[in-house]
């Protein structure tokens, strides 16, 4: 290295200059004088002159340079001369060459390239002759360059080669270069692009849903599946043309409901999955409704670059999601409304409530129930619910009108007591208010008679918001509706009539006896408040019996309903007013003054009333009254009191010939100290005033005296004997019969021992138990004790029970007769064949004897079943070994039928009838002849 | 000198001949060592531009001229030996 301390001077660069004349002419000394650290050197001219170093150096590392270009290349690069022979070649054809044991010394250099093509054989033959007429026309300047793709393959593997053939010169080619380059991957991937794009294309245009792909930035569609074009009904191009035309195609609602999610300037970017379903109204204007998911593509930094996604056409799937939501919201109303049903009990509430339900449950747009007024026999709008009063009430015009009702459905929905349905009411010409409709949102419309017992009693009208609503499925449902409608129609009909039975007097209308005590108790309340008096009036028609029997009844009740027009007319409220009875009225008179003359007011009415001519077939009738009146509070706090009382004062009144009386403390005096008839039971019990009749019973074939049945009978010493029906259902409500059917078992062993004693031929008494004595739990106790007072009592007793006491409680029954019957008391069951009894358990039960009810004897000789079914009876009780007794034998056909059919015994009036102790002695018991 | 001087050079170079590669190479490693983010190079090829070198007075390649800061300085060589080199601009050093 050289360093110049100072910069170089004039005097310097002539010195230099001489310097370098000398080391010019030894190029040698030069490079060693700089240490060969100097590349040029500038000549006298300026010129720089490269020293022999830097020359060398510079040459070498040119070419040096090529060859490390050459033989970096990965293609197999050969140098041919203007003859086709190869000159040099590069690293990668020595190295193929040597892999693929190319069959020349040196790599083929020398060689000739055309020569070695022209002569290939085999399968590269035809790509190599290719070649060589390629590499001919490059070498004869005919073209520039030339490419070939050829396939190689070796045994191994699949090879694909480009070969270039570039002309070396510059005017006229000397040579060339060819260059064969490995395309094998470019070409796997070629093809494995091409399969992949297959795959896709046979997925997105096989699947029959939209696949698409959209960009972000542009908003243009990048790829739209054919399936488009069938479900939009839109060309695919129509799309890729103008990406909003998808948009413009979306049902308005929808767009509208979407809150501008689908603005036409932006594409949709969500960053996760989105899902929408919407409607399109396609070019032929027919509806279909589209399910779109989306998918957002990330480019590397995250950002949405892309949206994949998918349309589908749901229509179906969402038609019949309509359709099950329809019919769920008319089954919901349904059961809402039968739930209605059965609690509702007033017609009125019952149509507000429906039709309030047909809007809140059933969705309906409006509701209307009419009827039929069957007066004017026109449709009165009875009931409507809706969101729309405006329409509501032009709906009741159409309803009132008459000359368009005849053509509506309405019209047709009654006359014919079909359902009408319009599911388009907007272009249906038998909708009269189809444009009205449509306004308000209706679509469609049902018209439902309401029919009951044959007769279309008014419609049940039902606007739905959607078209097409009332199918098969929902009018089914719909008409089952307004048949529970119509039956609940009737039913509170009936419930109603039913009330008025209650509470009301047929033929005159006026309350009667309950409902007026009701409201005399209501008036008694309002009275006490106000501290006012009323007056209970009681009228009795004055021989109003013999009108009925002389002129029949239809002339009576005519009369009656006049009477009842009357007092309406006369009271001035027909709340006030009741038939108490035939010939019995009540009126009230409220809020009377403590000054007020009641006598005269009283009087003023009857005198009116005796005025008044009644009417019958041209016949004129004057009728006289009989009244009692009762005031409150004076003569009684409570309206049955009130009652009474004025009951006691008109029958004084009757007694005594008064046209009225107004009741007196005195009246009811003599009624307080009569007995109740459960006192007078009571006291017949301590006066022993229960006597015990027989009824005997025979044997058919000897038609000798076998036993006798005990009857309860009551010899009240005021009216003498009293028939059983009369007092045993009360023994039997107060539970005296527990009582009393004590004393008659001990006064029938009392009876048979005496007749006993007497020598007499004592048969078996068979006594009744009622229900209450079984139940009761001492009973047994008391039986044993009845029997306790003769070893012979046994002997003399049976017991009767129904056949429906015994079955109530079997198990118990069973139990209790076995005990009876261990005693050596005999058990008969009465009533056979009423309670019907299981067979079964018949067998088990501990009895001796069976009765067959007088029903069955009488049935027996009127019907060949009546006479199969005692034959059934008496051969059973035989099998089971009892005996049987026929009740209530009237005739000797039932006798002689009984016989024949071996019937043991029978009782009844044919032989006789219940007859008093005495009687039964002297008649029937003989004395017993000695053994 | 301070440790903001700039320093500007200008290399005389003859194409790709081997000195003067070297010299390049080496004057870039050296900037980047010594003298980084303040320095400027300029390479004149004497083959390109002889006139040029004829008209500076630089005869032989490669050259090194230190332009800034003043004064000038000159240096013939292929740069290769770092420390006479670092005297020479002035950037040695001092011993420790």
């Amino acid at each position: 290295m050289t360093a110049d301390d100072i910069p170089p001077t004039l005097e310097n660069n002539a010195e230099i200059a001489r310097l370098i004349g000398v080391l010019h002419s030894t190029g040698q000394r030069l490079e060693e004088l700089t240490a060969g650290q100097v590349d040029t050197v500038a000549d006298h001219t300026g010129r720089p002159f490269l020293l022999g170093g830097a020359q060398e150096y510079l040459r070498r590392s040119e070419s040096a340079r090529q060859t490390a270009i050459l033989n970096a290349l990965p293609a197999h690069i050969a140098l041919l001369d203007s003859q086709g022979r190869i000159i040099s070649v590069n690293q990668a054809w020595r190295q193929f060459a040597t892999e693929n044991a190319f069959p020349y010394i040196g790599f083929g250099v020398g060689l000739n390239y055309l020569q070695i093509c022209d002569n290939a054989q085999g399968e590269g033959a035809s790509d190599a002759l290719r070649a060589a007429v390629a590499i001919r026309s490059v070498l004869s300047g005919a073209v520039n360059s030339i490419s070939i793709e050829y396939a190689c393959h070796s045994p191994t593997e699949q090879r694909w080669f480009l070969m270039t053939m570039t002309p070396v010169g510059e005017v006229q080619p000397v040579g060339g270069v060819v260059m064969h380059m490995d395309v094998t991957e470019q070409k796997l991937n070629e093809a494995r692009l091409l399969t992949s794009e297959l795959r896709f294309r046979q997925i997105a245009e096989n699947i029959r849903d939209v696949i698409f792909l959209l960009d972000v930035d542009s908003r243009r569609t990048l790829y739209v599946s054919p399936a488009y074009e069938e479900i939009w009904g839109q060309s695919c191009e129509s799309l890729y043309n103008d990406p909003g035309s998808w948009l413009a195609a979306m049902h308005p609602q929808d767009r509208a409901a979407g809150h501008g999610r689908y603005d036409k300037r932006k594409t949709p970017t969500v960053a996760g999955t989105y899902e929408d379903k919407y409607r399109i109204v396609r070019p032929d204007g027919a509806m279909r409704w589209i399910g779109v998911k989306t998918f957002p593509v990330f480019d590397d930094l995250g950002k949405i670059i892309r949206i994949a996604g998918v349309a589908e056409d749901i229509t179906q799937r969402k038609e019949a999601e309509i359709r099950i939501l329809y019919l769920n919201r008319v089954l919901t109303m349904l059961s809402a409304i039968n739930s209605l049903i059965t609690r509702v009990s007033d017609r009125d509430e019952l149509f507000s409530e429906a039709s309030r339900i047909a809007v809140d449950a059933g969705g309906f747009r409006m509701s209307l129930i009419a009827i039929k007024d069957p007066n004017s026999m026109t449709l009165v709008p009875v009931a409507s619910a809706g969101k729309d009063e405006a329409l509501l009430a032009a709906v009741k015009g159409i309803l009132a009108s008459s000359e368009d009702t005849g053509k509506s459905m309405v019209a047709r929905a009654l006359r014919e007591k079909i359902m009408v349905v319009s599911n388009d009411s907007l272009r249906d010409p038998r909708v009269l208010l189809g444009k009205k409709y449509a306004a308000s949102g209706i679509r469609s419309l049902a018209v439902f008679p309401l029919i009951v017992a044959d007769e279309a009693l008014g419609v049940l009208v039902l606007y739905a918001g959607e078209a097409d609503f009332f199918l098969a499925e929902e009018l089914k449902v719909l008409a089952e509706l307004s048949q529970d409608i119509a039956f609940a129609i009737d039913h509170i009909a009936q419930q109603e009539r039913l009330e008025f039975l209650a509470n009301f007097d047929v033929l005159t209308g006026l309350a009667n006896h309950g409902l007026f005590l009701e409201r005399v108790t209501r008036h008694i309340g309002n009275a006490e408040k106000g501290g006012q008096q009323l007056a209970l009036v009681l009228v009795d028609l004055e021989r109003f019996k013999s009108i009925n029997d002389s002129l029949g009844r239809l002339a009576g009740d005519v009369l009656l309903r006049q009477v009842a027009e009357w007092f309406t007319a006369y009271v001035g409220d027909v709340n006030l007013l009741a038939r108490m009875g035939a010939d019995h009225f009540a009126l009230l008179l409220p809020a009377i003054k403590p000054g007020d003359d009641r006598a005269r007011q009283v009087e003023q009415m009857m005198d009116a009333f005796q005025a008044h001519i009644f009417e019958w077939e041209g016949a004129v009738f004057r009728i006289a009254l009989k009244i009692g009146v009762a005031l409150y509070p004076d003569d009684a706090a409570s309206a049955v009191g009130l009652f009474r009382n004025a009951e006691a004062a008109l029958k004084k009144a009757k007694v005594l010939g008064d046209r009225y009386l107004f009741y007196t403390q005195k009246m009811t005096e003599s009624n307080a100290g009569k007995l109740s008839l459960e006192n007078q039971l009571r006291q017949a019990l301590d006066n022993a005033e229960f006597v015990l009749h027989y009824q005997p019973k025979v044997n058919l074939v000897s038609g000798k005296l076998t036993s006798a049945e005990a009857l309860i009978r009551w010899n009240d010493p005021r009216t003498g004997l009293v028939p059983p029906g009369r007092f045993i259902p009360v023994l039997e409500e107060t539970g005296l019969i527990n009582e009393v059917g004590r004393w008659a078992m001990s006064q029938a062993i009392c009876d048979y021992q005496r007749w006993r004693n007497a020598g007499l031929t004592a048969v078996r008494i068979a006594v009744n138990v009622s229900p209450l004595q079984l139940r009761n739990r001492r009973f047994i106790a008391e039986v044993r004790q009845a029997i306790a007072t003769d070893a012979h009592a046994a002997d003399g007793l049976e017991l009767e029970l129904t056949e429906s006491l015994i079955m109530a409680d079997i198990n118990y029954s069973i139990a209790s007769l076995q005990t009876i019957r261990a005693m050596g008391i005999s058990i008969a069951i009465d009533d056979f064949g009423t309670g019907f009894s299981s067979l079964s358990y018949l067998s088990k039960l501990p009895v001796d004897t069976l009765k067959i009810d007088r029903s069955f004897v009488i049935e027996m000789t009127e019907t060949p079943e009546g006479l199969a079914l005692v034959s059934t009876i008496i051969n059973l009780a035989h099998s089971m070994k009892l005996k049987v007794v026929a009740e209530g034998v009237e005739t000797e056909e039932q006798s002689r039928l009984l016989r024949l059919l071996s019937c043991d015994e029978m009782q009844g009036f044919l032989f006789s009838k219940p007859v008093p102790n005495e009687i039964f002695e002297s008649r029937f018991l003989s004395l017993q002849q000695p053994a | 000198m301070t440790q903001q001087a700039l320093f500007k050079f200008r290399l005389y170079v003859a194409g790709d001949a081997l000195n003067s590669v070297q010299a390049r190479t080496n004057l870039t490693a050296l900037c980047l060592i010594y003298l980084a983010e303040r320095h400027e190079i300029e390479i004149v090829d004497v083959f390109l531009e002889p006139k040029r070198a004829l008209s500076d007075g630089i005869f032989m390649t490669p050259t090194l001229v230190r332009l800034a800061p003043m004064p000038a300085r000159s240096i013939v060589g292929n740069l290769s030996q770092t420390q006479p080199l670092l005297q020479a601009l002035g950037l040695e050093v001092p011993a420790l």
